[in-house]
């Protein structure tokens, strides 16, 4: 009786396909620039902002056929299908603040950031100097960090991928952004816009985030670290892309909200 | 002279493999072969300090070119996590290796000690050691080198073996990383 037999060659090249396979969903670890940010209110430093690029390469003209036919199939024009999709990435941002007092501390970490269409600047959004400011994109709530000792969290990926719904459904949809920023979305389609360039964005039109200004507000000497872990489901994330030129640049247009209706 | 020394070691060469195999042969297969092992792996040195031991698996296929003397290729990995200063915490690396080898078996009735090396490519699946220095950016491939040896148990069946195979590796370009792996597995000889 013949016994059946994976010859050595079919086996490596078996054994190389798995290994394609898993490199694929592998995460990259992205750092900030600059890597660390450090507050000290003793000497009128109370907060300090590290920023990070999504680093998604610009299409290229097959990219560009395919994002045309998504435009096409979505009921969209090109130009409001972006690029850098948040479907296409699940992001992670995970962060420790070391307190570097010999006393007690409070701190918050506050997330804002862009889309390839606008970026998110809070002042704007106030009506009158003297209200607070509407909420971060993420983040915000004080956290004690112990004398001497630090703390870490983690912005889980579906609140990453919740952040950049709301962005696109305040900035793109305008949807008021306190609705957005302080209720969760039933689905990951964009609902409810209240006349902004679309009324509705289906999940798969979702602006990625491809900046995130991450900034850390303390009463101490504090320092924090963070780092963005990205798993792609396309091949266009470059962490090491140097050339800026090739990359999604994020927008440097603040959204405006528009003004309230003029009371009677 | 050399040519003649040359020809003597063919003719050696030769001879062994066209000698009737000996009696136990029928025992024990020999031939194409193929091995499934499980175990461990943990790494040594200033890159021990930075990745946790974690779980190893090993595929390996081949031939016999006699009872002693085989040649294949070995396809390995482990999963370890990453310890590395915050953040990220909890986070995890497979480090992935293919290689070709050599093993020298010594079988004394069921039991074979054995010694062998390999040359080969191992591949870090993430960037995470970037950040102290194990790998460098987009440089997540290395050279390996390993040498082990281990002993092999021949079943009654004269197609299976198990046994216990330790494995050192070197990674010259993960900063001289060193790895042990330790691992049972099972043979099948056709």
């Amino acid at each position: 009786m013949r016994h059946a037999f994976i010859p050595a060659p079919v086996l490596l090249l078996l054994a190389c396909a798995t290994l394609a396979a898993c490199a694929t969903k592998e995460p990259v670890y992205i750092d900030p620039a600059p890597r660390a940010v450090e507050v000290d209110p003793d000497n009128m430093l109370d907060s300090a902002t590290a920023t990070v690029q999504l680093p998604v390469t610009v299409e290229t003209n097959a990219q560009m056929v395919e994002r045309q036919r998504l435009a096409t199939e979505l009921g969209l024009q090109l130009a409001q299908v972006p690029q850098a999709r948040r479907d296409d990435y699940e992001v992670e941002l995970e962060w420790t603040i070391k307190n570097l007092a010999g006393k007690d501390g409070t701190a918050s970490v506050i997330v804002v950031g862009a889309s390839e269409y606008f970026y998110y600047d809070p002042t704007l959004f106030q009506l009158d100097p003297r209200d607070p400011p509407p909420p971060p994109l993420l983040g915000g709530i004080p956290v004690v960090v112990p004398a001497n000792g630090e703390v870490s969290g983690v912005f889980r990926e579906d609140q990453l991928a919740e952040a950049a719904q709301d962005w696109d459904a305040i900035s793109r949809a305008g949807v008021v952004a306190q609705n957005a920023l302080l209720t969760q979305w039933p689905t990951r389609d964009v609902n409810g816009g209240t006349g902004g360039v679309l009324m509705t964005i289906p999940s798969a039109a979702v602006a990625a985030l491809v900046r995130f200004d991450v900034t850390l507000q303390a009463d101490r000497h504090m320092v924090l670290e963070y780092v963005l872990r990205v798993r792609d489901h396309g091949d266009r994330l470059a962490p090491f892309e140097k050339d800026t030129g090739r990359l999604v640049p994020p927008s440097m247009t603040a959204f405006m909200p528009p003004p309230p209706p003029a009371m009677p | 002279m050399r040519t003649r020394a040359l020809l003597f070691v063919c003719c050696c060469a030769a001879a062994l493999a066209t000698l009737p195999r000996r009696a136990h042969a029928d025992k024990y297969a020999h031939g194409y072969y193929a091995e499934a092992g499980l175990g461990t792996g943990f790494f040594l040195g200033e890159a021990g300090k930075y990745i946790a031991p974690g779980p190893s698996f090993a595929l390996r296929s081949g031939y016999d070119l006699w009872s002693w003397l085989s040649v294949g290729g070995r396809f390995s990995g482990g999963i370890h996590e990453g310890d590395v200063p915050p953040p990220p915490e909890r986070e995890y690396l497979q480090l992935i290796e293919g290689a070709a080898e050599g093993r020298l078996t010594l079988r004394i009735r069921r039991v074979a000690l054995f010694a062998e090396g390999s040359l080969g490519f191992g591949y870090i699946t993430t960037n995470l050691l970037d950040r102290v220095g194990v790998t460098t950016p987009d440089n997540y491939l290395s050279p390996a080198f390993s040498a082990g040896g281990g002993i092999d148990y021949h079943t009654q069946n004269r197609h299976f073996s198990f046994g216990l195979t330790g494995d050192y590796s070197v990674f010259p370009s993960f900063s001289s990383a060193q790895s042990v792996s330790l691992r049972l597995y099972l043979r099948y000889t056709r």
